[in-house]
């Protein structure tokens, strides 16, 4: 082949800028917006389950712990006492930790002195998702729910790093040691793995229909409510279009499935 | 050859600890005895070894008949853990919870702990005799529990 050396590199720069960057330039030629760059998008169709947490009544039984102890005696949550060891699904947490960015020194006290439960946010577009290297925390196509596949999880941790809210914990040490209580319908995790809430899809799977979560089924004041968000007339879009809300830290725009009213 | 006593003490030495193991196990137990899968009970039915100490409801169906496995006998001890393993994407990954069975029934809510153990309650005798046997260590044991409720 008679090719002099100028045009060889000439066309191997053709040829890495467009393996490059070409699919960035396939998307904007045929008008959509490039990959890498594209906003995410929330929509208000299909099926996604969500929670809507009620501030007010919750301040109202501040030392209420029930949703917590419900969650966490159902899926064999251990309790440590060493906080460094400390696993948590659901717990609660001061107005200004839960809202960092929705707070400032002028708030009424009665505002500040909440303390509200938080818990996984089930994002839309969760960082948790995207960073995990072997696949065992994925999004649910068909309900948005973010699960953990206990059997995939090498303990890498990258997950907790990547989770902007707290949500997710790791076995340091073997669970089954620290358990008050053993729930023999539900098992225990191993040291090693990373766990957090899963929105109850065990009672999902069972009444798919209707599910009722073990802190929703617990809480005697009516302050979580569960629903589709996807549906108009669900008990959630229903909280949600009557009161002013929060979520967690909205800019980052993982888009949170757990709602606060205020 | 230079040093041939030497080569050759080294080689019998060499072979000798390579088949140790043999010379072991034929100095201290003799052949290998195979293991007695009558007493496994794979299905739990009346008159089977273990019947008398399982609980009337975890015998017997609500109808009164003997318990059945999801599949034939012989088809569990070949492929279990190829079910075991597609069962748990299934129920983890895909959300699906029923299993066809090659008998044609389908079996609702897959469970280790409350489909197998419910019936085969003795880990020891029914999974870890063939399991320690084999070498084998499957860590589903590490989260799951070998207890289904109500069971002893």
């Amino acid at each position: 082949m008679d090719m002099k050396r100028r045009d060889f590199l000439k066309l191997a720069g053709v040829g890495a800028t467009l393996g490059v960057g070409g699919r960035a330039l396939w998307e904007v030629v045929r008008g959509e917006e490039a990959f890498a760059s594209s906003p995410h998008r929330e929509t208000s169709e299909g099926l996604r389950w969500a929670m809507v947490v009620d501030t007010v009544k919750c301040a109202e039984h501040a030392d209420c712990r029930d949703c917590i102890a419900a969650c966490h005696k159902a899926h064999n949550v251990p309790r440590f006492e060493d906080p460094r060891h400390e696993i948590k699904w659901i717990w609660r947490e001061t107005f200004a930790g839960a809202f960092p960015d929705e707070n400032h020194v002028f708030m009424g006290r009665e505002v500040l002195s909440r303390t509200v439960p938080v818990l996984c946010n089930h994002c839309d577009n969760p960082p948790c998702v995207r960073v995990c290297p072997t696949g065992a925390t994925f999004k649910r196509k068909k309900d948005g729910v973010v699960m953990m596949d206990m059997h995939r999880c090498i303990g890498c941790r990258y997950c907790i790093a990547g989770c902007p809210y707290g949500a997710r914990s790791f076995n340091w040490v073997d669970p089954r040691d620290h358990l008050p209580e053993v729930n023999q319908d539900y098992p225990t995790r191993t040291r090693g793995v990373v766990e957090k809430c899963t929105f109850c899809v065990e009672r999902i799977a069972l009444n798919p229909a209707n599910p009722v979560p073990a802190c929703v089924e617990a809480c005697r004041f009516g302050a979580l409510v569960f629903g589709n968000l996807g549906d108009e007339a669900s008990p959630v879009r229903r909280a949600l279009a009557g009161r002013f809300t929060l979520r967690r830290k909205p800019g980052l725009g993982t888009g949170p499935s757990v709602f606060y009213l205020i | 050859m230079h040093d041939a006593g030497k080569v050759v003490a080294g080689i019998a030495v060499f072979a000798g600890l390579v088949t140790a193991p043999i010379w072991y196990q034929a100095s201290v137990g003799g052949a290998v005895q195979p293991l007695d899968l009558s007493r496994d009970f794979p299905v739990v039915r009346p008159g089977a070894p273990g019947f008398e100490d399982l609980p009337a409801d975890l015998a017997l169906n609500p109808d009164g008949t003997p318990r059945e496995c999801v599949e034939p006998t012989e088809f569990m001890r070949a492929n279990h853990m190829a079910i075991l393993d597609r069962w748990r994407d299934q129920v983890v990954r895909e959300d699906v919870h029923d299993y066809r069975s090659t008998t044609g029934k389908t079996w609702p809510h897959l469970k280790l702990t409350g489909t197998c153990m419910k019936c085969h309650q003795k880990k020891a005798e029914f999974c870890d005799r063939c399991h320690d046997r084999a070498g084998e260590k499957p860590y589903c044991w590490d989260c799951h529990l070998d207890r289904v409720a109500g069971g002893r």
